[in-house]
């Protein structure tokens, strides 16, 4: 018998049609049916726990114990410990550590009553009727929105770019220091009163005391009643009328105009002092930047989540209306996009 | 003598002694050491999981202005707030705190408050609703009125003011806050105060402001916006202000807004800040 026939007799016992014996259980290096049965049933327990834990404490599901977040919970929807605490303190006029068992049991209480209100409300369908809960839905809805913009901080990237995009509402307020002097119309009117002016305003240029050009063309300073002599632009531009405040736009200190006809008579303005609006640093106006930033994300968003809304709704309008509905919307639309239009640099 | 066995043949192994322990013989006590091991790390994992879900619990089942004064909750929220905080509030107040009065962002670290006494109660309220964020339940009463625009103001008609009586109002402060200033234009400026302009109304007669609105001190010299230079103050007045904070009730859980909330009076409080804050920044703003 040579080597290999040994070795082929000694290997035929292991290769035998017998299975092999099972070992303990705790015996890793042999097959154990019965802790195969168990490492299954473990495992099936362990992810039914799972998945039956997910399902009873999901939102929505009904569960028998409070959150610690919350106080109570009426028919499931929860009582937000903080909100309990605010009412407290707003109740009481105290803080809340100061408040007697007694007092946060009233509170609660009235909390409570609150919830269970507001939810038979909802079954009355209130918001269907009621005009306060229905403006109190709207302005909520309105104001989400902000919230969504508010807690999404832009970049200083990005407040450059609408910054850079929107530079001249980023300028001090010019002021001006002026003359405005009226020759009446029940003084002189037509030509004759064009040419007194120029001559009055010919006058000024030559460095006449003001007091002697009034005197000497019958004229009259327009003093706004309680104002001082500097003005912003915004309120001179009211005291002068469109047309005299074009005009003066233009003065540096020391200039005179040219004759204005207006309803009242001519005006000339004399320029004492014009401080035009000087633009102003992103740093400077980082802050109101970032505020005028999140009211345009704010006013866009709002109409990207009506488009949503009236896109999604079913809404059908009375035929003696639809037409002229129609069109207006068309038109908003055309006016909405000429600012987005011309802002882009 | 026997003839070689090639190492590759199928009856290598069988060929080896009888006593010398297989792979998984040798691997035996590893198998075991990694059931242990896994043992362990579950075992603790759950240990610690449950540990924190006892301090959730217990943190929002606390008073919330009594949380600082309980060292193992306080240490607890401040840990768990730490994260969040440099992921959500940083960005605007800075790393350590310290807020940024160029762009009208509170100094967190400071002890003087804008909305309310700075009390945990009053913090978890305005991180939970914001400071004119769009939610309801926010501070949203008041706002700086533009006096250099047209209309100053949205909510009801107020007077534009003009260049002359802004620049009044502003000696007034700056004489009424023991500055230097021009005394006779102060005089003026304080008419102008307690009626033109209406400022009494939000900032008091006697220019302490009002915590329920948010109306700041006027002769603290503490400001929100800029070093309280006239050029900084004629900017809020004729510009206006009107800061926002967003309300993140929402966006984080209420035990995360709640440790947040003891964070940042930890940090306006100074000894506890010490401990609390990783290294507490300079105090150069306006506390919020």
């Amino acid at each position: 018998m040579n080597v290999h026939e040994a070795v082929r007799q000694d290997a035929a016992p292991a290769e035998s049609t017998s299975p092999p014996a099972a070992g303990g259980f705790w015996d890793f290096k042999r097959v154990n049916p019965v802790r195969s049965m168990v490492c299954f049933g473990l495992g099936a327990a362990i992810g039914l726990g799972i998945a039956g834990f997910g399902l009873f404490t999901a939102k929505g599901t009904v569960t028998h114990v409070v959150p610690p977040e919350n106080v109570a919970l009426v028919n499931q929807r929860p009582i937000l410990r903080t909100d309990f605490i605010a009412q407290t303190e707003t109740e009481l006029g105290k803080p809340f550590g100061e408040a007697t068992a007694p007092e946060r049991l009233k509170v609660l209480d009235e909390m409570l009553r609150e919830e269970l209100f507001v939810q038979r409300g909802l079954e009355l369908d209130f918001p269907g009727t009621d005009p306060d809960t229905r403006t109190a839905l709207v302005a909520a809805v309105e104001q989400q929105v902000v919230a969504d913009v508010t807690t999404h901080q832009p970049g200083d990237a990005e407040l450059q770019k609408y910054f850079e995009e929107n530079r001249a509402n980023y300028a001090t307020e010019g002021t001006m220091a002026l003359h405005n002097l009226l020759l009446p119309k029940t003084n002189s009117s037509g030509p004759d009163a064009m040419g007194t002016m120029q001559q009055a305003a010919a006058a000024l240029r030559a460095h006449t005391p003001l007091d002697d050009v009034v005197k000497t063309y019958g004229l009259r300073e327009l003093v706004p009643e309680h104002a001082s002599d500097e003005q912003f632009y915004f309120a001179q531009r009211i005291h002068l009328g469109d047309a005299l405040y074009e005009r003066t736009l233009t003065l540096n200190d020391g200039d005179v105009s040219e004759p204005v006809a207006a309803q009242d008579g001519v005006h000339i303005v004399q320029m004492v002092k014009n401080i035009k609006p000087l633009p102003l640093t992103f740093d400077r106006v980082r802050s109101q930047v970032l505020n005028d930033y999140v009211m345009a994300e704010k006013k866009r968003l709002e109409d990207a989540d009506l488009q949503y809304l009236r896109d999604k709704a079913d809404i059908l309008i009375a035929d003696d209306y639809a037409a002229a509905y129609e069109k207006n919307q068309v038109e908003k639309s055309a006016e909405a996009a000429k600012p987005a239009e011309s802002s882009k640099p | 003598m026997p003839p070689p066995v090639a190492e590759n043949s199928p009856l290598a192994s069988d060929l080896q002694p009888r006593d010398r322990p297989r792979f998984r013989d040798r691997q035996g006590w590893k198998v075991w050491a990694g059931i242990g091991l896994a043992i362990l790390i579950v075992a603790g994992g759950t240990t610690y999981l449950a540990g924190q879900s006892t301090m959730r619990a217990r943190l929002m089942r606390a008073d919330p202005d009594a949380v600082p004064q309980d060292s193992d909750l306080n240490r607890f929220a401040i840990a768990y707030a730490q994260p969040v905080y440099d992921q959500y509030c940083a960005s605007c107040h800075g790393d350590h705190l310290q807020g940024n009065s160029r762009d009208g962002v509170p100094d967190l670290t400071h002890p003087a408050w804008l909305y309310g006494e700075g009390r945990v109660a009053q913090i978890e309220h305005t991180i939970l609703h914001g400071i004119r964020a769009g939610d309801p339940k926010g501070w949203n009463l008041a706002d700086m009125p533009a006096f250099g625009q047209p209309n100053p103001y949205k909510r009801y008609k107020v007077e534009p003011l003009e260049p002359g009586e802004i620049r009044d109002v502003i000696e007034f402060l700056l004489v009424s806050g023991g500055k230097p200033g021009d005394r006779a234009a102060a005089a003026r400026g304080s008419k102008i105060f307690a009626a033109k302009g209406q400022c009494f109304d939000c900032h008091s007669p006697d220019l302490q402001g009002d915590a329920a609105i948010g109306a700041p001190n006027l002769i603290d010299d503490i400001w929100l916006y800029g070093a309280g230079s006239s050029e900084d103050i004629y900017d809020s007045i004729s510009r206006g202000r009107g800061g926002i904070s967003p309300a993140f009730a929402q966006e984080l859980s209420p035990v995360t807004i709640r440790a947040l909330a003891v964070l940042v009076y930890a940090a306006s409080h100074q000894e506890a800040a010490k401990t609390a804050v990783r290294s507490p920044g300079p105090s150069t703003g306006t506390g919020g």
